[in-house]
């Protein structure tokens, strides 16, 4: 049974998200924000919960991008439409990368599926039709540049939405608690019959199916996209960042993290590189001290959970 | 370049491949350390190398050892004050921290050297070769190819016949029964972590007398360091030594046939040794035998 919480959380969650949808505030980079918080609570749900720590989550940014722009610019479908291409070509890919990497445990795995991202980024490089290391440009025939920023912001929105209240409900099913007991100690999970391998493929289908989404939605803002920029390892570690940070295996840790993310890039925006510096060294700094990252800090002075998702007996 | 100069030139390549591998295989065999910053050491290496080659009007042997020997001390301040605190089963929290670490000193090097490429450049040596059986060998790699093999081989005599070696040794199969036997094992975790970081190093900086490096070169090192020790086999001197190799070789003609394909042949190749060993290759021999 789900351990009851004095505040439902979906009324503050539709406080939010309305007043996302409502205030004036610079869509463009609140649309930013949303897409890297969608891929970073589903990088958490894969590291926080399953215990996979992936360092090539990037490829699927690449790949949702790259598949959008194919399919728009050789097939002519509509982009919009066509981000459903990005995430059932990032799922493919992401299951054939389980079968290639089905050896690698662990560090290996971690490493392993980085190689893989690079892979993708040399071969795109490579790829001739795709506009090789120059980078394409998305010519689609049906986007109404009216309402086209509005669209994608809305769309970000939507795949942010649903990503945190889908993930927080399947932790709240039988799933969830087969999760976190795997997050707490993988051995004794596996030991009460929790299929650890199965548990791990799931979260890592819906984390690439996610970072596919993210990806096509960010490049169709851009409406460029080439294979340096695409498969950049920045965005994987912007996305590790915000979940070490703002507190690994929690659902409100992403939240947090990609606040204090977006408020340092603010801060250090005439600061060039100043702000990887930043984030290296701040990186190493929670892993010292705090551990749990800063909602871990925050839970350990009041036992508070926004999206309640503990279990007690009974 | 012809073809079989290619390979001789990927075997050269290679030997250093290998002592990047070594390194990383060290780390983990014995800590249970994953470092993410090796590629970042190597190439500190190289920048550091070129610093004192340029300011001091030291020799490039002594410049080696200079090299190798302020890497050694960076590895073992590294595990002494940093890497020895996340000891344990789960080696994700020392991922983590090597990772932040790389990203620190990859964006300072851009800071104070720029994104530029650089190369080291060795003066006349750089043009020495000769010719055998029609093809031209150059000095340069045949030396750094020696350096390479007098290293493995120092490793080996290192970790067989010294006490130092038996602790490393000792290290990664038990740290328990080493305690008991009055070793303290984070000392020679220090000890381990300064041998990896300066095999790692020494590599790097013969590797820049070759090809040119930058600041971002560090990733695609470390990726070839894992890729390494995933082909040659943990905890086994030969299997890096050969897997150096062989990733060597993949690479210069890999890069002989598309110049502009970076590692990919190098990752391609990679897949393809996973693939093999995945796949159950038993029948498909037994049924090649009748």
């Amino acid at each position: 049974m789900i351990a009851k919480t004095p505040l439902s959380p979906y009324l503050p969650m539709l406080v939010v998200v309305a007043a996302i949808a409502l205030a004036p505030i610079d869509r463009r980079l609140t649309m930013e924000m949303l897409l890297v918080f969608a891929m970073a609570q589903g990088w958490n749900l894969l590291c926080g919960y399953t215990g996979l720590l992936s360092f090539g989550h990037h490829a699927f940014v690449g790949l949702g991008a790259y598949v959008l722009y194919m399919t728009v610019n050789g097939a002519g479908l509509s982009p919009y439409l066509s981000l459903i291409n990005s995430a059932v070509a990032s799922v493919f890919v992401a299951l054939a990368m389980w079968g290639l990497l089905s050896r690698l445990r662990g560090a290996y795995f971690s490493i392993g599926i980085w190689v893989l991202a690079d892979s993708l980024r040399l071969l795109f490089a490579q790829w001739d039709w795709v506009g090789s290391s120059r980078g394409i440009v998305l010519t689609p025939a049906s986007i109404d540049p009216d309402t086209f920023a509005d669209t994608v912001f809305w769309l970000a929105l939507g795949l942010a939405f649903v990503t945190q209240l889908g993930i927080y409900l399947l932790l709240r099913r039988r799933t969830g608690l087969a999760l976190t007991a795997l997050r707490d100690n993988e051995a004794g999970a596996a030991s009460v019959g929790i299929a650890v391998a199965r548990n791990q493929l799931a979260a890592f289908l819906i984390s690439a199916a996610i970072f596919g989404l993210a990806g096509g939605i960010y490049y169709l803002s851009v409406l460029y996209v080439d294979p340096t920029g695409a498969f950049d390892i920045d965005w994987q570690i912007r996305i590790l960042f915000i979940v070490i940070v703002g507190g690994v295996g929690t659902l409100e840790g992403p939240i947090v993290g990609t606040l204090l993310y977006f408020g340092l890039r603010e801060l250090f925006r005439n600061a060039g590189d100043l702000l990887l510096i930043f984030q290296g060294v701040t990186a190493m700094i929670v892993m010292l001290a705090a551990p749990g990252g800063l909602w871990g800090l925050v839970q350990a002075k009041i036992p508070l959970q926004v999206f309640s998702t503990r279990w007690t007996a009974g | 370049m012809s073809f079989v100069e290619a390979i001789l030139n990927g075997l050269m390549v290679g030997g250093l491949y290998g002592l990047f591998g070594l390194g990383l295989a060290l780390a983990f065999g014995i800590m249970r350390i994953v470092n993410i910053a090796h590629g970042e050491f190597v190439v500190l290496a190289a920048y550091f190398g070129m610093i004192l080659l340029t300011l001091t009007p030291l020799p490039l042997p002594i410049v080696v050892v200079c090299v190798a020997a302020t890497a050694f001390v960076l590895g073992w301040l590294l595990q002494l004050a940093l890497l020895n605190r996340f000891l344990g089963p789960n080696p994700v929290p020392s991922m983590i921290v090597t990772l932040g670490l790389s990203i620190v000193v990859r964006n300072l090097l851009v800071r104070i050297f720029g994104a530029n490429i650089h190369s080291i450049d060795i003066g006349p040596l750089q043009n020495v070769g000769f010719r055998f059986l029609g093809l031209s060998i150059g000095a340069v790699p045949l030396i750094i190819f020696a350096v390479a093999l007098l290293l493995f081989f120092g490793m080996h005599m290192l970790l067989q016949h010294t006490t130092l070696g038996r602790a490393f040794r000792a290290a990664a199969d038990d740290f328990e029964i080493l305690e008991t036997l009055g070793f303290n094992r984070r000392r020679i975790y220090n000890v381990a972590m300064g041998v990896a970081v300066a095999l790692a190093a020494i590599a790097g900086l013969l590797l820049a007398m070759r090809s040119s490096f930058g600041p971002f070169s560090g990733v695609e090192r470390l990726l070839i360091a894992f890729e390494v020790v995933i082909i040659g086999g943990l905890g086994s001197l030969r299997g890096c030594f050969f897997g150096g190799l062989f990733l060597g070789v993949v690479q210069v003609v890999g890069l002989k046939l598309a110049p502009n394909s970076g590692p990919l042949f190098s990752h391609l190749a990679f897949f393809v040794v996973l693939l093999l060993r995945q796949a159950n290759l038993a029948p498909l021999l037994a049924w090649a035998r009748k």
